[in-house]
C-alpha cells in the first residue's frame, strides 16, 4: 500500500500545529463557534449527542496493522475502547475530548494518518472497492487512482468551502460495484479505450440523502492524464454555480438534475477550453511512483483450492458457513480473501473494539502481509490469506466474535449510528438493526433466503444508505415518537442501479421486526428456486409486499 | 469600519469605504459604477465584484483601475476562490486581486494560493499572528502562487 514520503509526511505532521493553534484559538475564545466550526469539520470533528465524534481517515479502506494498533491504542487512551467503521470505510470515535485531539493527531500522524477532510463542505475521503487488486474482473487496480486523488484533494484551495460535501468514488470491476459510484457526487468507472490506454468513464450527481439520485454519465472516456484537470472543472463549476441558499439543496445533484447533463458538461468543457491543458497533466513518472507502492505481495502460489478444505467442513458447520459466506475468490491460486464480520447479534453495526482491533493487526500481520482493509458494508477484509491458513485463521477470529458467518445475509446490514449517538438523528437505528438480527436468528434459514442487503439510517441524510437496500430502513420522527418507513427495491450496482420505493405509512419500532419476516414471507412464497430479493420485486413488483405489510392493521 | 490589508507579505493598516467616492485613498467602487465611466479622484481605486458575477462580465472591463476587489459576504461562501482563478486563467490578469470582506485568518494561505495578491483581515489581528497563517504548510500537492505546477510536476518525489 501507499508509503509516505517526506512531502507527504511533512504535511500531516504541519496538519498537526496548524490543527492544535487552531483549537488553541477556539479555547481562548479567539475563533468564535461559527469561524471554529468549518476549521473542525474540515479535520472530522462533530460535536455529536453525548460527545464530540472524531472520524479518522482510512484513505479508500486501507489499513497496515501497525495503524490498526494505533487505532486501538487510542481508542483505549481517549475514547472508551472501541471504535465504529462507517459506510465511507473510516473509522469514528465517539467519545473523544475536543481539547485532546490535537494529541490524537500526532499520534495518527506518526503511523502516516490523518483526519484531514474527513468532513465539513469539501472533498471528502475517496473510496472503493474493498477487494480492489485483488478481485476477478478488474481493468486495473483503483487504488494508485484513489492515492492520486487523495493528494490532489488534500487541502487543495480552491475547494475547500464549497456549498457542500463532495464525495468520489472508483471502480474498475466490469461484474461488480462494491463502491457504488452512481450514487456519488462524481463517481469514476475505469475503463480502457481502443487502443489500451487507461481512462475513466465519468458519472455525475448521483446521491442518497433527502433527495436520493443516480448519477448521469457526463463522459465515456477521460484519458488517465487529463483526469485531475477534467475533475477540478467539474469542481469549478460546481464552486461557482451550485445553491449555497439551502444546504439542501446545495449538493451537484441538485443543480446538474436542474440544468440538465448537457448544460452542465457544456459549463464544464467551457472551464476546460478556458485552462492551460499541460498544468495538471498527470506524468507517467508519479504514477509508475504510485503503482510501485501497490504492488503485489510476495504470494506463494499453490494448487491449494477450497476444495481441500472439505475434510474440516463436512465435520464443522461452523466453519463451513463461513468459506461459504465470509470468503471471496482471489485471483491468485492458492489464496482467499476474507471479510470479518462486524455484525454479531447484539453488537451495533460496524463497531469494533480494541481488543478485536489488536487481534485483527495481528492476525493481519500473521496471515495476510501485514494489511487490512474496511468495507463500506462496514466490515473488515483480510485479503490475501492462503488458502491452507483459513481454518486457523477462523479458530482465532471465532475466539473474539469476529467469524460470523453472515456476509452478504440479511443480517450483514448497513446501519447508521443514529439517535443512540448522532445529532442529526431522528430515530435510533441499532436498536432496530438487534431486533431484526434476533427475529432471524436461524443461520440455515438466512442462507436460504440469499444475498439480501438491509441498510438502516436513522434520518433522511441516509447514512446507512436505506435507499439502495433490497429492504431499506428509515427512522423518521412523528411528535416525539420514533417512527420507521420501510422502502424496497434499492440497488447499487452499475447495471440496473435503482433508488428504493416507499411501501407505505410509517411503522411503530415494535413493529419494524414483523414487517421485515412478513416482506421476506411472500419472497419466499413466491420465488423461483433461481430468483434473488432483488429479482422478485422487479417481478411482482411493490402491490403485493405493501398489502401483506398492512393488511394487520386493516383488520 | 478600519481592516487591515495583507499585501505581498506585509501589514498595512488601510481604511476602505466599499462604495462612493472618499476623500482617502485608496477607495472601491462596484463594477456597474466603474463600467458606467465616472471619472474618479484620485485615481487609485478599486474595482469591487461580488463573487456572484460571471467571469464574461469582465470581458470588457475597462482599465485604469488600481486593483480588483473580490468581495466574500461570508467566510464559507468559496465562490471567490474559484473566481479569482478564473480571473488568473482566462483573463491572465496579472494586476493586484484582493479578497474583501468577511474572510478568516486561516484561509489567507489558501486566497494567495488561488490567486489572490491582497487581503482585507479584521483590525483584530496583528503583525505577529499573521506571519503563522501565511505559510502554514512548507509544501503543497497543488499549484501555488510561487509555481504554477502541481508537486508532481515540480519535484522529483
Amino acid at each position: 500500500m501507499y508509503q509516505y514520503d517526506q512531502y507527504d509526511q511533512n504535511m500531516v505532521d504541519e496538519r498537526v500545529n496548524q490543527y492544535r493553534h487552531q483549537t488553541q484559538r477556539y479555547l481562548d475564545g479567539t475563533l468564535s463557534e461559527e469561524q471554529f466550526l468549518p476549521l473542525r469539520l474540515q479535520n472530522g470533528l462533530y460535536i455529536q449527542r453525548n460527545a464530540p465524534m472524531l472520524r479518522i481517515a482510512i484513505p479508500y479502506g486501507m489499513l497496515r496493522a501497525d495503524q490498526l494498533r494505533m487505532l486501538a491504542d487510542i481508542s483505549d487512551q481517549y475514547d472508551r475502547g472501541y471504535g465504529h467503521i462507517s459506510t465511507r470505510q473510516n473509522m469514528q470515535l465517539n467519545w473523544v475530548a475536543l481539547e485532546q485531539v490535537p494529541d490524537i493527531l500526532e499520534k495518527l500522524a506518526s503511523v502516516q494518518m490523518h483526519a484531514i477532510q474527513t468532513s465539513g463542505n469539501c472533498i471528502r475521503n475517496v473510496t472503493t472497492d474493498q477487494f480492489a487488486g485483488v478481485a476477478f474482473d478488474e481493468v486495473a487496480d483503483p487504488r494508485p487512482w484513489c492515492e492520486v486523488l487523495r493528494q490532489w484533494s488534500t487541502f487543495h484551495p480552491e475547494f475547500a468551502f464549497l456549498p457542500r460535501k463532495f464525495k468520489i468514488a472508483i471502480n474498475a470491476n466490469t461484474d461488480k460495484d462494491r463502491a457504488a459510484i452512481k450514487f456519488h457526487d462524481i463517481g469514476l468507472q475505469i475503463v480502457k479505450d481502443a487502443q489500451h490506454n487507461i481512462g475513466f468513464e465519468v458519472w455525475v450527481g448521483g446521491g442518497l440523502g433527502r433527495t436520493p439520485i443516480i448519477a448521469e454519465k457526463i463522459e465515456n472516456f477521460v484519458h488517465w492524464q487529463d483526469i485531475l484537470g477534467y475533475l477540478e472543472s467539474v469542481l469549478r463549476v460546481y464552486n461557482l454555480n451550485g445553491r449555497r441558499d439551502n444546504k439542501y439543496k446545495a449538493r451537484i445533484k441538485i443543480m446538474v438534475k436542474a440544468l440538465g447533463i448537457d448544460a452542465f458538461r457544456a459549463l464544464v468543457h467551457k472551464d476546460l477550453a478556458s485552462r492551460d491543458q499541460q498544468q495538471l497533466k498527470l506524468t507517467q513518472h508519479e504514477i509508475d511512483r504510485i503503482h510501485n507502492c501497490f504492488t503485489s505481495p510476495k504470494y506463494q502460489i499453490s494448487m491449494t483450492t477450497l476444495d481441500s478444505l472439505t475434510d474440516i467442513t463436512a465435520i464443522n458447520p461452523g466453519f463451513r458457513n463461513w468459506i461459504n459466506q465470509n470468503i471471496t475468490r482471489h485471483r491468485t491460486p492458492g489464496y482467499a480473501a476474507v471479510t470479518l464480520a462486524l455484525k454479531a447479534t447484539g453488537e451495533a453495526p460496524g463497531d469494533i473494539t480494541s481488543a478485536q482491533m489488536k487481534l485483527i493487526a495481528n492476525l493481519a500481520d500473521q496471515y495476510s502481509f501485514g494489511e487490512l482493509r474496511t468495507t463500506h458494508e462496514q466490515n473488515m477484509v483480510l485479503s490475501d490469506v492462503r488458502i491452507e491458513d483459513l481454518h486457523s485463521l477462523w479458530l482465532a477470529l471465532a475466539e473474539s466474535n469476529l467469524a460470523t458467518p453472515n456476509i452478504g445475509t440479511l443480517n450483514d446490514m448497513i446501519c447508521c449510528p443514529g439517535g443512540d449517538f448522532c445529532a442529526l438523528a431522528n430515530a435510533k437505528s441499532i436498536p432496530i438493526a438487534k431486533a431484526i438480527q434476533e427475529q432471524f436468528d436461524d443461520l440455515d434459514y438466512l442462507y436460504d433466503l440469499g444475498d439480501i442487503q438491509l441498510n438502516i439510517s436513522g434520518c433522511m441524510n441516509a447514512c446507512g444508505h436505506h435507499h439502495i437496500g433490497d429492504i431499506g430502513i428509515l427512522g423518521v420522527d412523528k411528535k416525539g415518537e420514533e417512527f420507521y418507513q420501510v422502502s424496497i427495491g434499492g440497488h447499487s450496482q452499475y447495471k440496473g442501479a435503482s433508488i428504493g420505493k416507499i411501501l407505505g405509512p410509517s411503522f411503530k419500532s415494535d413493529q419494524v421486526a414483523r414487517v421485515i419476516s412478513e416482506i421476506i414471507d411472500l419472497y419466499v412464497a413466491n420465488r423461483t428456486p433461481e430468483e434473488s430479493f432483488a429479482d422478485v420485486v422487479i417481478r411482482l413488483g411493490h402491490q403485493p409486499f405493501k398489502e401483506k405489510v398492512y393488511a394487520k392493521k386493516a383488520a | 469600519m478600519p481592516k487591515k490589508l495583507l499585501k505581498k507579505g506585509e501589514l498595512h493598516l488601510t481604511d476602505i469605504k466599499t462604495t462612493g467616492l472618499v476623500t482617502t485613498p485608496p477607495y472601491m467602487v462596484s463594477l456597474e459604477e466603474w463600467q458606467a465611466g465616472e471619472t474618479y479622484q484620485p485615481e487609485k481605486i478599486g474595482v469591487l465584484i461580488q463573487a456572484d458575477t460571471r467571469i464574461e462580465a469582465l470581458d470588457s472591463l475597462k482599465p485604469g483601475f488600481d486593483f480588483i476587489g473580490i468581495q466574500f459576504n461570508s467566510f464559507s461562501d468559496g465562490r471567490g476562490f474559484s473566481f479569482a482563478s478564473q480571473i488568473r486563467s482566462i483573463l491572465h490578469f496579472e494586476g493586484d486581486i484582493r479578497a474583501c470582506g468577511e474572510l478568516i485568518a486561516d484561509q489567507i494561505a489558501l486566497l494567495f494560493k488561488c490567486g489572490f495578491s491582497s487581503i482585507e483581515l479584521p483590525e483584530s489581528l496583528d503583525e505577529m499572528q499573521i506571519s503563522e497563517f501565511v505559510t502554514p504548510f512548507s509544501e503543497s500537492y497543488q499549484s501555488h502562487l510561487q509555481s504554477p505546477a502541481p508537486l508532481y510536476q515540480r519535484v522529483n518525489r
